[in-house]
């Protein structure tokens, strides 16, 4: 008999909608006896008191921490700590996101416990033990962790489990904690959610998430346009190959290749181009790679994790469309 | 920690922790050990540890003319490290060293992190430990917090930008959150930790390529650690399997028409976005 | 009955073969390439077909000018389908003997209707490229003519004619065997499990040729030579337009606003370790390898002699391998194994030689018909040795 605790980072949006899933998780692997908590902290922590009552959960530690807030991990990882000590907790399950990541490390150190990060799911294995699975070397191998330590701590990436539903009866069993005389050396000035680039800013290729990437197809009739029109929309920099350039259809800023700029982005669109390895050599980091040519066997569809045949404009004139 | 109200009086001590990691887009798991077959694969410095080394050169700019500042660049792994690091000194770090040794083989992250903190310990104090955000092999981004952690110190995560605050040991630190930008006040010494993309790192030059191939980079091994201190470094998190996936030799085809295909794009490059 | 030639390798080299056999009405021919077309040692050709070099001895003027119109046809039936870019280039004379070299070259291009002059003028030589230390130099020869093409974009090209004639390409597919009977080569065998019966197998294997020949115990004498590259980016975008330029030691050339330099071939020492060797082509990284003593020897010669290059951001870099025989000059044509030809060994020139080579060796095997190319670049010159 022992306790799943799942940590609720509370953000300047609330609780953090992936949460629910983790709930799920500690749910799936309770086994016997086992009881599910959820712990959260904050300077005002009462405020998320029905948002974290989630169905399935035995009780809600609800740690207030004067002053100290997200932000403040290396205060906040003293007052989870801390609440945890005295209990007989098997695993510490979070979210893998930024706004628990550094919290549950810190964790880790001041309980010198065992933490595998970025988990997709858990199993229970034969002889009990809590088996993590997780990809690694970017999606290109499946390994299966083990902690030699109780607690073990586990972040679990979201959309592998169904979000847990709020329970309808109210809040479980709720304990309430007041963490005094923390000290953080970080100070918040400003929490300002509105800063960031302006739209009209063109966005670096190297700094893009998705990047839309053309070649020469891109030099029939109005694909270069509508490649454009399709960037913007969908908020991805436009890059091209570099006939492209050399052309002057854009900047050499915008060249990704060996001659030119090497892009991480998450997902590249790959529209037109021939797939030479100058050009194949610019994308790095494994991104989700989608190439749209009008012939089938360019050098492309070796290095495409998919591929359309088709015309490019066609497909842009359809992805301009709206659903 | 000594203030001083005039600001940089002292030159400040920066740090960087770089890690080398493979870039091969196929790697290849030993079918005896269920391990990466790391020897065989190329390596290249962490992308994101550029982004890190750039911040630090930034900061080492902005107080040039206000004491200055030395970088000493560190990283945890087997020789091939030393290619990391000569990148470090080609960018601009003033010296280098690599942690290297059997022992520290097998650790985890709170491992390397324990091995970091000791040697930052020795070759400090430090104002700012720069680190790239997260090693693109592991992608994990737990080995910044939990050093910071082991030498007390707080960590600021997914940093855009740093620079010195009003007072000295003060920084103002940009912070990349969910819902923008957060600024922070933060006292040193700190971890801060730095995206990929967050700046344009800049090449390394001829010439200071050059200067980089003629400085040493001693290796500082287990000796260096008690007994006790190794006995910490035991693997919790341990990997029991690993298996390869796949990788496409041939793109799958999307098929069907122009709308077909324009709705399949969408919902891939959704997917794709959100993954991290 | 059609002959049926299977070609290994889908380089420069047997792209252009490929296409100039199609160009037979009765020949049937297929290329297999283990990766990509075009993604060896011809991707990292600088693909420099200058109108005056040392790359190519003046002996063979011919060869180089066929190259370049070759790619000049190219570009006008599609523009950029060949990744020309009109740069012009600067040659370097550090000697008398360069100087004479250079002024011949000068006067071939102008027979063959081009422009190019023999400059002392270190002003006027300054004025064409600012960054560039001319202490060192005696005179420049300079055209406006030439530049330098793409080596990938050409073999897709050739490879996309040769299969509009009706040729075909099997790429992703690796070949493991060449099978002989009673010293004549009859087929190839792939690790798709495949056997297919050709009349004639030539190697266009470029560097892998040693491991080629070996499936038929046949010696190819190929040393590999380092060609180390970098791609530099100046500290500042330049508002000239930055020419190949060529020394004895080194030649570099733009890549869009990078600067792309590497050691020259002629300049490579087949007995020096540091230069030449034998290994295997598959062991080598795609990027990256270079060694320290590179940035060395490029430190070196780019104070002394293009002091503007010494704080450019050093971009990417490469370590290839260019199949070399000892004379520098290819192997073409016939070896000891009847029906096994060769069109490999081109080293640092398989952009400007195959035009030519693969023209007379389309023909060679097809009519029979030898040409002075194909005597002169016989595998049989290095057996005498």
């Amino acid at each position: 008999m022992s306790e799943i605790v799942v940590f609720a980072p509370i953000t300047g949006q609330g609780v953090l909608p992936s949460t629910a899933e983790v709930v799920t998780a500690a749910r799936d692997i309770c086994g016997a006896g086992d009881r599910v908590i959820v712990v959260a902290a904050d300077d005002d922590v009462a405020r998320y008191r029905d948002a974290l009552s989630f169905e399935g959960v035995d009780e809600l530690v609800l740690i207030r921490t004067p002053d100290i807030t997200g932000a403040n991990t290396d205060a906040l990882s003293h007052a989870i700590a801390d609440a945890l000590e005295d209990r007989d907790v098997s695993f510490v399950l979070a979210p893998a996101s930024d706004a628990a990541r550094s919290v549950m490390a810190r964790v880790a150190v001041l309980m010198d416990a065992g933490m595998t990060a970025a988990v997709k799911t858990l199993e229970v294995a034969g002889d009990g033990d809590i088996a993590q699975l997780k990809t690694s070397f970017g999606d290109q191998a499946m390994v299966s962790c083990s902690l030699t330590t109780r607690p073990g701590i586990v972040t679990l990436l979201p959309g592998n489990y169904d979000a847990a539903l709020l329970s309808a009866s109210g809040a479980p069993s709720v304990t309430e904690r007041v963490a005094d005389g923390l000290v953080s050396a970080v100070e918040v000035l400003a929490d300002d959610g509105g800063a960031g680039n302006s739209d009209d800013e063109v966005l670096p290729i190297t700094a893009a998430d998705y990047v839309v990437c053309v070649g020469r197809g891109a030099m029939t009739g109005d694909n270069f346009e509508l490649a454009k029109k399709y960037a913007a929309k969908a908020g991805a920099a436009l890059a091209g190959s570099r006939p492209m350039i050399d052309n002057g259809w854009l900047p050499f800023a915008a060249q990704v290749g060996e001659s030119g700029t090497v892009i991480r982005p998450r997902v590249a669109l790959i529209l037109g181009v021939s797939g030479a390895i100058q050009f194949t050599e610019g994308i790095k980091g494994e991104p989700l790679t989608i190439a749209v040519n009008t012939d089938k066997d360019a050098g492309i569809s070796h290095f495409a994790k998919y591929l359309a045949v088709a015309d490019m404009g066609d497909v842009l004139k359809e992805l301009l469309s709206d659903v | 920690m000594e203030i001083d109200d005039a600001k940089g009086a002292k030159p400040l001590r920066l740090a960087i922790c770089v890690k080398h990691v493979p870039t091969c887009d196929d790697i290849e798991v030993d079918e005896a050990t269920g391990r990466i077959r790391r020897a065989d694969a190329e390596c290249d410095i962490n992308p994101c540890d550029l982004n890190a080394m750039e911040m630090a050169n930034a900061l080492k700019k902005s107080v040039a003319d206000a004491g200055g500042a030395t970088i000493m660049a560190f990283s945890m792994g087997p020789d091939g490290a030393l290619a990391s690091l000569k990148k470090c000194l080609a960018l601009g770090a003033d010296e280098a060293y690599l942690l290297s040794d059997r022992k520290f083989a097998g650790c985890d992250t709170l491992g390397t992190a324990r091995v970091l903190a000791h040697f930052l310990k020795a070759k400090g104090p430090f104002d700012v430990i720069f680190m790239g955000e997260m090693a693109s092999d592991g992608a994990t981004g737990q080995v910044g917090p939990m050093t910071a952690a082991l030498l007390g110190v707080p960590d600021v995560i997914s940093v855009a930008t740093i620079s010195c605050g009003e007072r000295a040991g003060q920084f103002i630190v940009e912070q990349h959150i969910a819902e923008g930008v957060r600024r922070l006040l933060v006292k040193s010494p700190m971890v801060v930790t730095v995206p990929f993309g967050v700046n344009q790192p800049k090449l390394p030059t001829l010439r200071m390529q050059m200067r980089a191939n003629k400085i040493a980079i001693p290796v500082l091994t287990a000796s260096e650690l008690s007994a006790d201190e190794l006995a910490r470094l035991a693997p919790k998190s341990i990997v029991t399997s690993t298996r390869a996936i796949g990788t496409h030799a041939q793109a799958e085809l999307i098929e069907g028409d122009a709308k077909a295909i324009a709705a399949k794009i969408r919902e891939l490059v959704e997917g794709g976005r959100q993954h991290v | 009955m059609k002959k049926k030639i299977g070609i290994i390798g889908g380089g420069i080299s047997g792209t252009a073969l490929g296409y100039n056999l199609s160009l037979y009405d009765d020949a049937d021919v297929t290329i297999y390439e283990k990766d990509r077309i075009g993604c060896g040692t011809t991707s990292k050709s600088a693909g420099t077909v200058c109108l005056f070099d040392d790359s190519l001895n003046n002996r063979y003027w011919d060869v180089r000018l066929y190259g370049f119109e070759t790619y000049m046809k190219m570009e006008r039936e599609e523009k950029g389908s060949a990744g020309f870019d009109k740069t012009g280039t600067l040659v370097c004379a550090l000697s008398e003997k360069d100087e004479r070299r250079i002024k011949t070259g000068i006067a071939l291009a102008r027979a063959a209707g081009y422009t190019g002059e023999y400059i002392t003028d270190k002003e006027r030589i300054k004025a064409i490229l600012p960054m560039l230390n001319t202490d060192a130099i005696i005179g420049a020869g300079y055209t406006k003519d030439d530049g330098y093409f793409d080596g990938t974009m050409i073999s897709n090209n050739f490879a996309a004619k040769m299969t509009a004639n009706g040729g075909k390409i099997i790429t992703g597919v690796r070949v493991t065997a060449i099978n002989a009977e009673g010293g004549t080569a009859k087929s190839v065998t792939t690790d798709a499990g495949d056997t297919e019966a050709y009349d004639v197998i030539v190697d266009c294997t470029g560097p892998w040729s040693r491991f080629t020949g070996a499936m038929l115990d046949l010696d190819v004498p190929i040393w590999h030579t380092k060609a180390e590259a970098f791609f530099l980016a100046p500290a500042e975008n330049l508002d000239y337009i930055f020419p190949v330029l060529k020394f004895p030691a080194f030649y570099a050339l733009r890549a869009g606003n990078n600067i792309f330099i590497c050691k020259s071939h002629l300049s490579m020492d087949l007995d020096n370790p540091m230069h030449a060797g034998q290994w295997d082509p598959d062991k080598l990284p795609e990027r990256g390898g270079t060694d320290d003593y590179f940035i060395e020897f490029l430190y070196e010669q780019m104070e002394k002699d293009v002091p503007g290059l010494v704080d450019a951001g050093l971009s990417s870099s490469w370590l290839s391998y260019r199949a070399e025989t000892r004379d520098f000059l290819p192997i073409i044509g016939e070896t000891p194994i009847k029906n096994y030809l060769l069109a490999t060994g081109y080293g640092g020139n398989g952009v400007i030689e195959a035009p030519a080579v693969s023209r007379d060796l389309a023909k060679y095997i097809m009519r029979g018909e030898s040409t002075l190319l194909i005597e002169e670049w016989a595998f049989s010159r290095l057996w005498k040795k």
